[in-house]
């Protein structure tokens, strides 16, 4: 049955899910847990409560698996079972941050949460979110142009 | 060069924008979705059709165990009263109305009884003679109360009266003694007999 508003939340879970595993197919799974176990309560289908159970599961699975930091994409063993796109720099960029400080961004930038409502999301205090998505973003920036230096610099003259 | 804060936003926004869950799994996972929809609507459906059923059944025995416990309590009570009126009764020693040791003859007397005056099978074995008869109630119903004697002279008094009307009392005897009497209760071809007598 079609239901574009369904399709685009699932869309939208598919998005936060990669912003917490940084790799395709884990958030494919994350998301199809998430959605089986909505659809056995009967719902509610809206973007709180799809991320809420999205997070619970992936809490989850990263207890149950005992990881508690992402190594960062371009240092693990096979890129290419990491992410879709392995060479694209955004992707590798973000892959630096751990999974916590991808959600923060996640949520902040795509999402529009205030600082206030990610500090209720991770128990911690407003300023703690402004600092921890600052040194992020921070990273990510770093990230990006130490690449571009790189790139540069390999470039033949 | 450094990138601008704003640009940063807009790409990070841009890369998570691109990302999207491919047609061919996001069709396979609404299948799965409507296919476990289905799965739970099936599941409640069957778990409330079950769940009347069981509500049902339970308020069947309740109402059931309801009235044989209220059925219990009142022949328990009717019971208690029969034994207690046939007690005053027995005290009372009213005087005998008929006498004879004829049991057809008692019959004929009281012809306003509705049913026939029976010598039951006890008295008969355990050697009493009769006496003689009179009208008397129990529980509001005309009885016939006869006085018996033992073999050693010892009197008794059985009370008749239809089971039906009183109390039916089931198969056996039931013994109870008050205050020195002993009454012994049973049922015979639907009669309810009374046998009052000194206890030992």
């Amino acid at each position: 049955m079609e239901d574009p508003d369904l399709d685009d939340l699932l869309q939208s879970g598919y998005r936060y899910a990669l912003s917490l595993t940084h790799e395709a197919a884990r958030a494919e799974d994350l998301l199809q847990d998430a959605s089986l176990s909505l659809t056995r309560k009967g719902g509610p289908w809206n973007r709180r409560y799809l991320f809420r159970v999205i997070r619970n599961r992936f809490i989850d699975g990263e207890r149950r698996s005992k990881i508690v930091r992402f190594e960062p994409a371009d240092t693990a063993e096979d890129p290419t079972e990491m992410f879709r796109y392995p060479e694209d720099t955004m992707q590798k960029a973000l892959g630096v941050l751990e999974a916590e400080d991808r959600e923060l961004i996640y949520l902040h930038i795509i999402e529009g949460w205030t600082a206030r409502e990610l500090a209720r999301l991770t128990g911690s205090n407003r300023n703690t979110i402004l600092s921890r998505i600052h040194r992020a973003k921070a990273k990510v920036r770093q990230h990006l142009t130490s690449t571009d230096g790189k790139e540069e610099a390999n470039e033949p003259a | 060069m450094s990138l601008p804060e704003s640009e940063l936003d807009d790409q990070i926004r841009d890369h998570y924008e691109r990302q999207t869950l491919p047609v061919k799994r996001l069709a396979d996972l609404r299948a799965r979705m409507e296919e476990e929809r289905s799965i739970v609507e099936r599941r409640r459906k069957w778990l409330n059709g079950h769940r009347l059923f069981a509500m049902a059944a339970a308020l069947v025995l309740l109402v059931g165990f309801s009235l044989s416990l209220n059925h219990r309590i009142q022949s328990a009570r009717l019971y208690e009263a029969v034994v207690l009126e046939i007690v005053k009764n027995y005290r009372k020693d009213l005087p005998i109305e008929v006498e004879t040791s004829d049991y057809a003859t008692i019959n004929t007397h009281l012809s306003r009884l509705d049913f026939t005056v029976i010598e039951p099978e006890l008295v008969r074995g355990r050697g009493f003679q009769l006496i003689g008869g009179r009208y008397c109630s129990l529980q509001g119903h005309l009885a016939a109360q006869l006085s018996l004697k033992s073999e050693d002279s010892a009197i008794a008094t059985l009370y008749e009266v239809p089971a039906v009307e009183v109390i039916p009392i089931g198969p056996g005897y039931r013994m109870t003694e008050v205050k020195g009497v002993r009454v012994t209760l049973w049922e015979e071809a639907g009669i309810l007999l009374g046998l009052a007598e000194q206890a030992q």
